[in-house]
């Protein structure tokens, strides 16, 4: 009964501090923090599990070897070399694909910042509209998928890298074709094929 | 590299630089944060011209860090997707500029306002930019749904746009799925698990006190067809609407459709994959997102997802 007396009597003299941990400690149990249960009830599980299951349980940390390489690429790589590509006669309701290696130390990018007016761009100069129901581009691959034969599509964007060039990777549907255009190098591919090109220096 | 120094009486040097060098020193210095974005365009004009530009300095378009089972930069490819002919003949974006160009499609040669499709991108914002400002020019009837992160989607019309911006809480994901193909008086049920020993999951409605969306569930054929729904810790559960006598005969074949948006939490915080199982009859197609992953049919048996 004493110390409840007291109370209402120090708080305004003790001031900010009290009553900010006051409201602090309902607001943090609220606001997601695990509660202890349920990672008690994660460990039992675990411990319940036999020990092969147990030492795989972090296998999946292995599985995607690119995410530590991009995240490398997108922080610490500011070196952005143009790149042309354009998929020509790709038939109605199929799909193209092109991707970068996993290994390669590099991705795909709009250009990073700076006061361009250039940056990642897909277009069209054949046909009226690009007669693609989707497409898909990511840090190193790319889709495209056509409802109508398309003549051609034109992706124009960056590479984000120090190397030298590139390799990856196509799979186009029978009788289309990407050539890839940097500025110092060509290829043209079909089919299901890999490909590399010369980036040049700067 | 070298010569770079983080010290901030180093700006003016740096700014009479080489173009090339100052945006070097521009991506070395600042951390940045990612937020994922989709744009659901609709009433969009043939031929002509749309365009958003930010002026809030510190924002910028990207597209991403992420390869593998990321959306990046993508037309058409979530669940809610509108389907059927592009109308877009180019598309581009830079830093603070994103530009479309609409082609004159087939069926609105007589410039009608009709088009739809949806987009997903990257927000690139320095660390501390907690609004972004813009204008955006589009045709007078054109709506622009936009959607940052996990917040409630804001609308963009022709003119002036904002938005603001919270950072994403760790351990809560939006998740949009679409169910296709039921029949009257089917049950769907949507199972999220961890895999033991690792985590937990539940649904959710969003982190706690924030601009969160909630639970939504959208009828794609005007009515919503369920006669309930419910929601557990893991599982949600759908029963459609049992077929009418009367509508039987006159559309037998058809089938119903609807989508949800939810929100899922997990522990721990380093949780990297969780498992969606769908229950329910095999012609059943359920289409399911989380985040700004890509859509993936969700099997009868369990589907992984990351996070």
């Amino acid at each position: 009964m004493e110390t409840k007396a007291k109370n209402p009597i120090k708080d305004p003299q003790s001031g900010g501090p009290a009553l900010a941990a006051k409201a602090a400690t309902p607001a943090a149990a609220v606001a997601g923090v695990p509660d202890q249960t349920v990672i008690q009830a994660i460990a039992r599980e675990r411990s319940a599990l036999p020990d092969e299951a147990r030492q795989f349980l972090g296998a999946h940390l292995l599985a995607n070897r690119s995410r530590a390489l991009n995240e490398q690429c997108f922080t610490q790589v500011h070196t952005f070399k143009p790149l042309t590509l354009t998929f020509s006669a790709v038939r109605a309701n199929s799909k193209a694909f092109l991707t970068l290696r996993p290994d390669e130390a590099a991705i795909w990018s709009d250009g990073g910042k700076g006061n361009r007016l250039v940056g990642l761009s897909v277009s069209s100069r054949l046909d009226p509209v690009l007669y693609v129901s989707n497409f898909l581009i990511n840090a190193r691959e790319m889709y495209l998928q056509t409802y109508q034969d398309a003549q051609e599509i034109q992706i124009d964007l960056y590479v984000r890298t120090l190397q030298r060039g590139i390799r990856g990777n196509v799979d186009l549907p029978p009788g289309a074709s990407v050539t890839l255009r940097s500025t110092n190098d060509r290829s043209t591919v079909i089919g299901v094929s890999s490909f590399a090109i010369e980036l040049g220096e700067h | 590299m070298t010569t770079e120094s983080p010290l901030a009486g180093d700006r003016a040097p740096q700014a009479s630089a080489a173009p090339a060098r100052e945006q070097q020193d521009d991506g070395a210095q600042e951390p940045v944060t990612l937020i994922p974005v989709t744009l659901q365009f609709s009433r969009i004009a043939s031929n002509s011209n749309l365009s958003f530009t930010f002026t809030t300095a510190g924002a910028a378009w990207s597209l991403g860090a992420k390869s593998g089972d990321s959306i990046g930069f993508s037309y058409n490819v979530t669940p809610v997707s509108a389907s059927g002919q592009s109308c877009i003949q180019a598309i581009e974006f830079n830093n603070e500029v994103l530009t479309i160009r609409t082609g004159a499609t087939a069926q609105s040669s007589s410039g009608q306002a009709d088009n739809a499709f949806t987009l997903t991108l990257f927000l690139q914002v320095r660390e501390g930019v907690d609004y972004l400002q813009g204008y955006c020019t589009l045709n007078t009837e054109a709506v622009v749904l936009v959607t940052f992160g996990a917040l409630v989607p804001v609308h963009w019309r022709n003119g002036r746009i904002s938005a603001v911006l919270f950072a994403p809480r760790s351990n809560y994901r939006p998740i949009s799925f679409t169910v296709q193909g039921a029949r009257p008086g089917n049950r769907i049920e949507v199972v999220v698990s961890a895999k033991k020993g690792l985590g937990k999951v539940n649904w959710s409605m969003g982190p706690d006190f924030s601009e969160s969306n909630g639970i939504e569930l959208v009828g794609q054929q005007g009515l919503v067809p369920l006669t309930s729904m419910s929601v557990t810790d893991t599982v949600l559960t759908f029963v459609t609407t049992p077929s009418d006598d009367a509508n039987a005969s006159s559309n037998s074949g058809a089938t119903l459709q609807f989508s949800m948006n939810a929100y899922i939490t997990w522990a721990p915080d380093d949780l990297t994959y969780v498992y969606l199982r769908a229950n329910c009859n095999s012609d059943v197609s359920v289409l399911a997102q989380v985040s700004n992953r890509q859509p993936q049919t969700v099997s009868q048996a369990d589907t992984v997802f990351t996070l």
